[in-house]
């Protein structure tokens, strides 16, 4: 017990960086949110960030440059290497964002199991359809589907009639108002 | 010839691309897009062709910006490296100058000019990745090849190819930080990034623990960037909603140039004895390879869609790949890279294809592909002439590189690989004969009267690329020559006393 408790002291580093690599694999798996999907990603690539940086550090050692009196630099390539990787990740996260936006406007959606199930009814509904259409066609004929079917062509000629009329009033005022302005500028000149 | 290109020329087959990216993105008409694009890709090839026929006796090296390597980035370009990058260019060369109709048939308006910047930036990282001498500037240039990728399948007029992208996206992710991980390893082991010091230095801790580890975080990462059975989810989806002209140029290139990478490593890095006797990564990629052929074709045949048909295809011609550089000698090795080339021969001209079917009748469903060949002869021919390449006929491009695998296999004495080998063949000719099949024999019920072969261009593409296929069945000395050269020069870096 006392050997684990020293292990994980020292190589705390290590750890730390695992157990964020880890958390951010369970999180690209387990979550169905698009989003966290890639904050998922994000941990993921930050945990191999610290493994160079940490790699990189000698206690007691100085930054890398020439100084008098100074004997340990610090390696400065690990950095440059990871400030390379960060934007790397930025690069990723956005595009990744992006796509997100596009699949919420197409999908209406963020959740994967939303998406995937809109999307087993799409091909469902593509798959069969020459079915679909030899159904809609013994429906057509299917005597109380004409009857609801009438029903609505009544209700529809029910509510037509009201439309027209309020654009023509509309068009009726707006025609007016014109009018007037004409004649105004016109009384005007 | 200037002093300037022939002392950069390993590098500017990469820089041209990029720089002429960034114009692509500034301009807003699509044909002066298309001219910039054509005109760097085929500067880029013309400089190739010269790196090849420079590479083969010796291996260019330069130094970018004059910082000597170790320390600095060092650009290698030898036997194996020229080839693949002579293919990546010579597919690009091709589907650009095909992408001129297809682009306006399949991409919005406003989009064109950044599909352009998009592939450029594409093509250029796929280059850097197979020029390079540095490991973890393979890194960037994969991150730089797959962000465009991902953007590119986007594009696809489905919004499904958004799904496919994002999934894409988050395994291309994983897998590039996992060969990340692996580069950091070696980094810390050793303390160095070049591959030609790498590989001094790596004799001396071989069998260290970080090492192991490093080379099962690389070869797991490079595995899932190209796909190999379990990890192939991906590939399929993406090359079945993006555009055409993406899922042909993808399908000939980017998976090949991970199989490059995944051979660098293999060999080069970390050498044959480590990577094949230690590690035994051949008996895992043997299996691999069998169960993703196995599964890629079984599962391709039941493919309502072409292009996913075709994408399935791709995995189980990978899984080919894979069985061959499993299989682990010098025949075997020779048999992986002409299949290489072979493969993207082949897919590329069927993917394009498909892209001319599509545009024409915008479908890309087999049902509605019933009958065409009458109305489009000239593509069907080419269809068929790829398909024959893609299963392997003798006198085709695929038949060279499937009987040096055969040849390989036998040599090892393995015969129940030979078996499966066999059948499998037999699978691809019923997956293919399913789109042949519907073409020529079906009843179409539709008026094709309007349909017929595709504008100028696309056919004399899909023409050359068959012509192709056909040449390097029956000459082979540009093909296998070069490949047997690359075997050879990996396998000699392979070897470490």
């Amino acid at each position: 017990m006392n050997n684990l408790i020293s292990f994980f002291a020292e190589n705390y580093n290590n750890v730390v960086s695992i157990v964020l690599m880890m958390l951010g694999f369970y999180i690209v798996i387990v979550s169905t949110n698009l989003i966290k999907k890639l904050i998922g990603v994000a941990i993921f690539q930050t945990s191999v960030l610290l493994i160079y940086i940490s790699a990189a550090y000698v206690k007691g050692a100085r930054f890398p440059i020439l100084q008098e009196g100074t004997e340990q630099y610090i390696n400065p390539l690990p950095h440059v290497l990871m400030l390379t990787a960060i934007v790397v990740g930025i690069a990723t996260l956005s595009v990744g964002l992006a796509l997100v936006v596009r699949i919420k406007e197409s999908y209406g959606t963020i959740d994967e199991d939303e998406i995937i199930a809109s999307e087993i009814q799409a091909t469902q509904g593509s798959l069969s359809d020459d079915k679909a259409k030899e159904a809609a066609l013994t429906k057509e004929n299917h005597p109380k589907k004409k009857i609801i079917a009438i029903q609505y062509r009544d209700s529809d000629a029910a509510e037509k009639p009201q439309r027209p009329k309020k654009l023509l009033k509309r068009k009726n005022t707006k025609t007016a108002k014109k009018a007037n302005a004409s004649k105004k500028n016109k009384g005007a000149a | 010839m200037p002093d300037i290109i022939t002392q950069n020329l390993t590098v500017l087959p990469i820089v041209i691309p990029m720089i002429c990216a960034a114009f692509c993105a500034l301009v807003r008409s699509h044909t002066i897009a298309w001219c910039i694009s054509t005109m760097a890709i085929f500067a880029s090839l013309a400089l190739t062709i010269m790196l090849v026929s420079h590479a083969q006796t010796a291996p260019l090296e330069l130094s970018l910006g004059g910082h000597l390597p170790p320390q600095g980035i060092g650009y290698k370009v030898d036997a194996f490296n020229s080839v693949v990058m002579l293919l990546v260019c010579t597919i690009a060369a091709l589907v650009i100058l095909y992408a001129r109709n297809s682009v306006v048939a399949e991409i919005s308006a406003a989009k064109r000019p950044m599909f352009y910047t998009m592939f450029l930036l594409c093509f250029s990282g796929l280059l850097g990745i197979t020029v390079t001498n540095d490991i973890f500037n393979i890194y960037v240039f994969i991150e730089i090849s797959s962000l465009s990728t991902y953007t590119l399948i986007s594009m696809g007029k489905n919004r499904r190819a958004l799904i496919a992208s994002y999934e894409y996206l988050i395994l291309g992710t994983i897998g590039a930080t996992f060969y990340l991980i692996g580069v950091g390893f070696i980094y810390i082991s050793v303390g160095s990034l070049n591959i030609t010091d790498v590989a001094l230095r790596l004799q001396d801790v071989n069998d260290t623990t970080p090492i192991e580890v490093a080379f099962i975080f690389i070869v797991l990462g490079l595995c899932m960037k190209m796909a190999v059975f379990p990890l192939h989810m991906w590939l399929t989806e993406s090359y079945a909603h993006a555009p055409t002209i993406v899922s042909s140029f993808l399908s000939a290139t980017a998976t090949k140039v991970m199989a490059y990478v995944l051979l660098r490593c293999l060999y080069t890095v970390f050498g044959f004895d480590f990577s094949f006797l230690e590690m035994l990564v051949a008996d895992i990629l043997v299996v691999l390879g069998l169960i993703g052929i196995m599964i890629g074709s079984l599962t391709a045949i039941y493919q309502p869609n072409a292009k996913r048909l075709l994408a399935f295809s791709s995995v189980a011609q990978l899984g080919y790949i894979i069985l061959a550089i499993g299989i682990a000698n010098q025949t075997g090795l020779t048999a992986a890279i002409v299949h290489l080339f072979n493969h993207a021969l082949s897919k590329g001209l069927l993917f394009l294809c498909l892209g001319c079917i599509f545009y024409r009748i915008g479908s890309a469903r087999i049902t509605d592909m019933k009958g065409i060949a009458k109305a489009m002869p000239i593509t069907m021919t080419c269809f068929v002439i790829g398909s024959l390449s893609l299963v392997g006929i003798p006198g085709t491009a695929g038949f060279i590189s499937k009987w040096y695998m055969f040849m390989a296999i036998i040599e090892e004495g393995r015969y129940f690989v030979v078996s499966i080998f066999v059948i499998s063949s037999l699978l691809a000719l019923i997956y293919i004969w399913k789109i042949i099949d519907a073409a020529f024999f079906g009843e179409n019920t539709n008026d094709l009267s309007n349909i017929k072969d595709p504008p100028f261009m696309m056919a004399a593409i899909i023409i050359i690329m068959a012509a192709m296929n056909i040449y390097t069945g029956f000459d082979t000395s540009y093909t296998l020559d070069f490949a047997q050269n690359a075997a050879q020069t990996l396998t000699l870096e392979g070897v470490r006393e």
